[in-house]
């Protein structure tokens, strides 16, 4: 098949850029790095890009088509070349590019490095000479986080870092979680502290662009969901986000609505607060927050209690009850178990129950 | 390579993969690196690269071609199909002298486990 591409040529040197057009003929199933490979070979051996293993385990060959970072060995070109549509590749985001579709990792690796991604000796250490042995139920906690193979491609589409280029970021926080929820690992507290600073967690924007464009599943922003509620079971909450992420809590299970009209004295101080006063009288003004008094308490607010007391009852706070959470989809999604259609079937977090129901044994 | 130089060895298809080898080495003389730049030369790399498989796949051949004999994943079947530790339990060391390979023998140091022909 023709396939035809354009690619953002980039000057090692000058910096100049130049969008340049390509036309190869490939095999049916060639994939952008493969077409990539018949450009240098037989028309430019200019074009630079990493590669190595060509089947989505080394993470060398993360760019963009038309905007989207992927895995150039993990996109077939097939579909563009049906359509007749010449995508356009250029470099990943985020970091500064050194040539064409190549750019410099230091920044990557350096932050990847800041989280110490290696274990730590832990609570329990195995008598000299023998193996530390974990049930494969307390791995698949981290079971996504491993997946990782440091890519970029997280990093290359992030919000928050291309606004705050000093945040820690997707990748390394993934990985982060990927120690932090190890059993073997006794660093736990000290990791969580060291990411609770001002480019840690809680300057994630939130907008799931990592999870959306992992080519490996390892869902980074749910690794951050997954730090930021263990730092909060484990009393981490000095940062306006955890600040932040607790008043909701509270709000939801007083009264089962948000009072967002306590919520800035809650995240940010009464000084702020005070500080703010005008612009929360505009906002009352024009309807845009209710009025703090009387609250706003929901119809079946005693559901709400009812359900926070539970995860309390049944210690499922933290990162744990994320992980529950992701198993029972999971259970929902692939339905490769008898009980597939029901995710409080034996075995995993019982049904919550309103209080005019029997409970559930 | 892949066509004349897999698992199963035939003498005249290495011999055969020698010439195309040798044809190979004596191109690659004449190499031409398009890109000039200093920055992620991935042109001049795969050059060096392609240089580097060329003498490893001369030096694998004359070692395929010197050990007449079947054993582990160097397999003669239409010539020396059986393993012939008296003759052959020893290491091939291959030189690259005066542009070509030279090979030699040395001998294999025997440790806890005494070799012994796989009969399953």
């Amino acid at each position: 098949m023709q396939v035809g591409l354009k690619i953002w040529r980039s000057d090692a040197a000058s910096g100049k850029r130049e969008l340049k057009e390509y036309e190869v003929d490939a095999s049916e199933e060639a994939t952008l790095l493969d077409v990539l490979d018949l450009v240098k070979d037989r028309h430019d051996g200019t074009l630079a890009y990493r590669r190595s293993c060509r089947m989505m385990i080394c993470g060398s060959c993360a760019m963009r088509i038309d905007g989207v970072t992927v895995l150039a060995c993990k996109t077939p070109m097939k579909k563009f070349a049906d359509a007749g549509k010449a995508p356009v590749i250029s470099a990943m985001g985020n970091m500064p590019i050194l040539k064409d579709l190549v750019v410099d990792m230091d920044p990557f690796w350096s932050k990847f490095r800041s989280v110490n991604p290696y274990l730590q000796p832990g609570y329990t250490i195995p008598p000299a000479g023998r193996e530390h042995v974990i049930s494969p139920k307390r791995m698949a906690a981290v079971h996504k986080e491993s997946l990782c193979i440091n890519c970029g491609a997280c990093v290359s589409e992030c919000n928050a870092m291309e606004s705050s280029p000093d945040f820690v970021g997707p990748q390394a926080l993934a990985k982060a979680m990927r120690f932090v929820g190890d059993p073997r690992d006794g660093a736990k507290n000290s990791r969580l502290e060291e990411l609770n600073h001002q480019h840690g967690i809680w300057e994630c924007t939130r907008c799931y662009f990592c999870n959306e464009r992992c080519p490996k599943g390892v869902d980074p922003r749910d690794a951050i969901a997954k730090l930021g509620a263990e730092s909060i079971k484990e009393g981490i909450t000095r940062d306006m986000g955890a600040k932040h992420a607790k008043w909701f809590v509270t709000s939801a299970k007083t009264t089962g609505w948000l009072r967002e009209t306590e919520l800035v004295p809650k995240t940010q101080g009464i000084v702020e607060s005070i500080r703010q006063t005008k612009f929360a009288l505009g906002l009352l003004k024009k309807g845009k927050v209710p009025t703090p008094f009387p609250p706003h308490v929901a119809k079946d607010v005693r559901e709400s209690r009812r359900l926070h007391d539970l995860l309390y009852e049944q210690d499922e706070r933290g990162f744990a009850g994320i992980v529950q959470g992701e198993a029972a989809m999971a259970k929902l999604a692939h339905g490769h178990h008898d009980d597939a259609a029901d995710p409080y079937a034996s075995g995993s977090f019982p049904k919550p129950y309103l209080p005019s129901e029997k409970r559930a044994r | 390579m892949l066509d004349n130089f897999g698992v199963f060895r035939r003498e005249g298809q290495m011999q055969e993969q020698v010439g195309i080898i040798d044809g190979l080495l004596e191109r690659y003389e004449k190499v031409v690196v398009e890109d000039k730049g200093e920055v992620f030369n991935s042109d001049l790399t795969q050059a060096l690269e392609l240089g580097g498989c060329l003498e490893l796949a001369a030096c694998m051949l004359r070692g395929g071609i010197e050990r007449k004999e079947s054993r582990g994943a160097h397999s003669r079947p239409d010539d020396f199909p059986d393993r012939d530790d008296e003759s052959f339990l020893k290491h091939s060391e291959i030189r690259w002298v005066d542009g070509k390979p030279s090979h030699t023998w040395s001998p294999v140091t025997i440790t806890k486990w005494e070799p012994v022909e796989r009969s399953y």
